[in-house]
């Protein structure tokens, strides 16, 4: 629990501002020593991989939001350690929904082959509309941003017009409109010409113009190019995600074109580049996972509820198929109770703040009377504070007079307890809390990373402790229940921590302390068994 | 890639000393690099360039002709569609790729096929007719558009000291 507390306070002061808080957390802390630290811990760890500074409130929120069309809610076949811890949370999200303080998040988790499988499956449903071939249809999606309205719209009003322009067919004074008859029109020099490799002698290409026997290209409309400067344009082209056509005319080359061309599905990397411009057009709905390398998009059809999640101070936290956590709001990682506005800010100010901080850390001391930052740029060690004319020795600190001839006593090492008293007492008040919480902040990172590796580790060693200590099935599975039961009792518990209401508190006060009392009895007893295994010889410690 | 560019700039080069277009004279700058090329361009008859003769820059990327290259006037001269530090943006010079308005239509811009020649001849158009609507130096474009007799006694005199007077 004492991750719960710490972890709270930096981010909602009013926890710390509530009279009632103090009253219901001391009991814990009493209670509180190092040995069940280590059993407690395991609590705060889920199945979250890359997740830093998480606690049990940011999973119970995470979960309320999450919905049953999930996918990975099936998936609890495999009883692993890392499914058991999830599934105590699982049980508070339930009672979290039932209150219903946020609209449920509807979203699904797609990659960019995802959506181009979906883009598929709706020009299916163009096709009886157009009548004119997939791939064609296909190059009118793409060039319209896979927008159908705008497509269907510019259709219906000219689309014999809009097949020139897309390049789907050529510009010819007979209209053009079914695929044969557009095979048939002759090119402007009369010549009829087929779209694809041809094998040329002695062919002088006007790009490089290089004179080779080679592997040339062309479209209907008959620009011929050698194939090598055909697969440098396309290579060029393909992050675009724009259609590309003929290097001299508007015709377009089709995916079957260009992969006959490159000689591989190079097409697959031109329409995921559409794709993307995709969702960069309607990132709105659409959010990349902000973890690197991580491919999952997480679409959002109805965006409508996220005001109320920002009126409600709540965030719309959503998790990816690689299990990345994320604000789609903001992007950050989970990061309830504070709502993106504070993170924000935070994010903001550490950054900014941890340069300055650093630099002002390293290079500088404060004035030991008002708090004044000195940087030292030469000199003795006698200083003499520019603000306050107090004079002090740069080493320890300490007044000046004293020193007289003797200084050099305080280059020897003493114990520091002296002058960490005074240190810090002036200090300027924001710089003070800030730095505070910026220390809380990062060693409950550091904590949070540890706990997770612990949690692995326990997960390990049961599991081992099942396969090789010849401990049975029964026992062994006695110990992965109870460390489960606890969890569950730890999530409880921290959920009545959660209470902000005063009143609230008050009602819950006894099963507050009933709930911390079966925590501390189930966590010795706990310990005691393991000790007792230990002590037996039924199991040896390894590293 | 290189390899390529240099082989097609010296096609285009010959090309050029063969049979230039009237008013146009262009070649590489200095004999060790031929990515750079300095142009002399006549101002077109019946427009407030006439009479002037204007030196450009061309730039040739290395991935010439995927690429356009860059025109830049030295030194700059008054035009609606010339930047003040001389570059010159017209369609041609630009990939299909970079104008998001699709202002443009793909058949103007640059492609393989285009060639210094054809820049050149676009250039001279744009000299003749300015196009407002994508300026460059809005404050040409303004003068152009209100007060045409300044903007001409102010091409005209830049032309004077282009020729030395």
């Amino acid at each position: 629990m004492t991750q719960m507390k710490s972890k709270t306070t930096p981010i909602t002061s009013d926890y710390i501002d509530d009279p009632n808080y103090e009253k219901v957390h001391n009991p814990i802390f009493d209670s509180e020593n190092i040995s069940s630290f280590t059993l407690t811990e395991i609590t705060d760890h889920k199945t979250d991989s890359g997740v830093l500074s998480q606690d049990s409130e940011f999973e119970i929120e995470d979960f309320a939001y999450s919905d049953d069309e999930f996918v990975y809610d099936d998936e609890e076949n495999n009883e692993t350690y890392d499914s058991m811890l999830s599934q105590p949370i699982k049980q508070i999200t339930k009672k979290e929904m039932s209150e219903g303080s946020v609209p449920n998040l509807n979203y699904e988790v797609l990659t960019t082959q995802n959506i181009f499988k979906n883009m598929l499956s709706r020009l299916d449903h163009l096709q009886p509309v157009f009548n004119i071939p997939r791939e064609d249809i296909l190059l009118l999606m793409q060039h319209y941003d896979w927008n159908e309205e705008r497509l269907l719209e510019n259709w219906t009003e000219r689309m014999d017009e809009l097949l020139v322009e897309i390049g789907v067919s050529q510009k010819t004074s007979a209209v053009a409109t079914s695929l044969e008859k557009k095979a048939e029109n002759p090119d402007i020099s009369g010549v009829k010409t087929k779209r694809g490799i041809a094998f040329k002698q002695s062919f002088e290409c006007i790009i490089c113009c290089e004179d080779k026997d080679t592997q040339t290209f062309s479209l209907e409309c008959g620009h011929e190019y050698c194939i090598d400067c055909y697969r440098h344009y396309i290579e060029n082209k393909l992050h675009n995600g724009n259609v590309i056509t003929c290097m001299d005319c508007s015709l377009a080359l089709k995916n079957i074109d260009i992969d006959t061309v490159m000689g591989h599905d190079s097409s697959k990397k031109l329409m995921a580049s559409s794709i993307k411009s995709f969702i960069q057009k309607h990132n709105k709905n659409y959010k990349w996972c902000p973890y690197a390398d991580c491919k999952c998009i997480i679409h959002l059809k109805d965006t409508s509820s996220l005001a109320e999640y920002t009126r409600l101070h709540f965030s719309p936290f959503v998790k990816c198929d690689a299990e990345h956590r994320f604000c789609f709001n903001c992007g950050f990682e989970t990061h309830a109770p504070a709502d993106c506005n504070v993170t924000n800010a935070w994010v903001k100010k550490a950054k900014k703040e941890s340069e300055n901080l650093n630099w002002v850390m390293s290079h500088t001391k404060e004035c030991p009377k008002c708090g004044v930052n000195i940087e030292k740029d030469g000199g003795c060690n006698h200083m003499k504070c520019s603000s306050c004319k107090y004079e002090f020795c740069w080493i320890c600190e300490g007044d000046w007079a004293p020193h007289g001839k003797s200084f050099y006593q305080c280059t020897l090492y003493t114990n520091d307890e002296k002058s960490k008293k005074k240190e810090s007492e002036d200090l300027s008040k924001i710089m003070k809390k800030y730095t505070f919480y910026y220390r809380v902040f990062n060693e409950h990172e550091i904590s949070a990373k540890l706990d997770w590796k612990l949690g692995q580790t326990i997960g390990s060693k049961v599991r081992a402790l099942q396969e090789k200590m010849d401990v049975s099935w029964i026992e062994g599975q006695f110990l992965t229940d109870s460390i489960k039961i606890l969890n569950e009792a730890v999530e409880d518990l921290s959920e009545l921590l959660q209470i902000k209401d005063p009143e609230q508190i008050m009602k819950n006060k006894l099963e507050f302390y009933n709930k911390s009392g079966y925590v501390e009895n189930r966590m010795y007893a706990l310990m005691e068994c393991g000790r007792d295994l230990l002590c037996k010889g039924i199991c040896k410690p390894t590293d | 890639m290189s390899k390529t560019a240099q082989k097609r700039l010296l096609k285009e080069l010959q090309q050029l000393i063969k049979d230039s277009p009237p008013g146009i004279v262009a070649g590489p700058k200095s004999e060790d690099n031929i990515f750079i090329w300095d142009c002399l361009i006549q101002g077109p008859p019946d427009t407030p360039y006439e009479g002037g003769i204007y030196n450009a820059e061309l730039h040739f990327p290395k991935d010439y002709p995927l690429s356009p290259p860059k025109l830049i006037f030295t030194p700059s001269i008054l035009h609606p569609n010339i930047y003040p530090n001389g570059e010159v943006c017209i369609s041609i010079l630009h990939s299909p790729g970079d104008d998001p308005n699709m202002y443009e239509l793909a058949e103007e811009r640059w492609s393989p096929v285009q060639s210094v020649e054809k820049i050149l001849l676009s250039v001279m158009s744009m000299l003749s007719e300015p196009n407002i609507e994508s300026g460059a130096n809005i404050d040409a474009c303004i003068l152009w558009r209100d007060n045409r007799p300044e903007f001409e006694r102010q091409v005209k005199l830049t032309s004077l000291k282009s020729l030395g007077f």
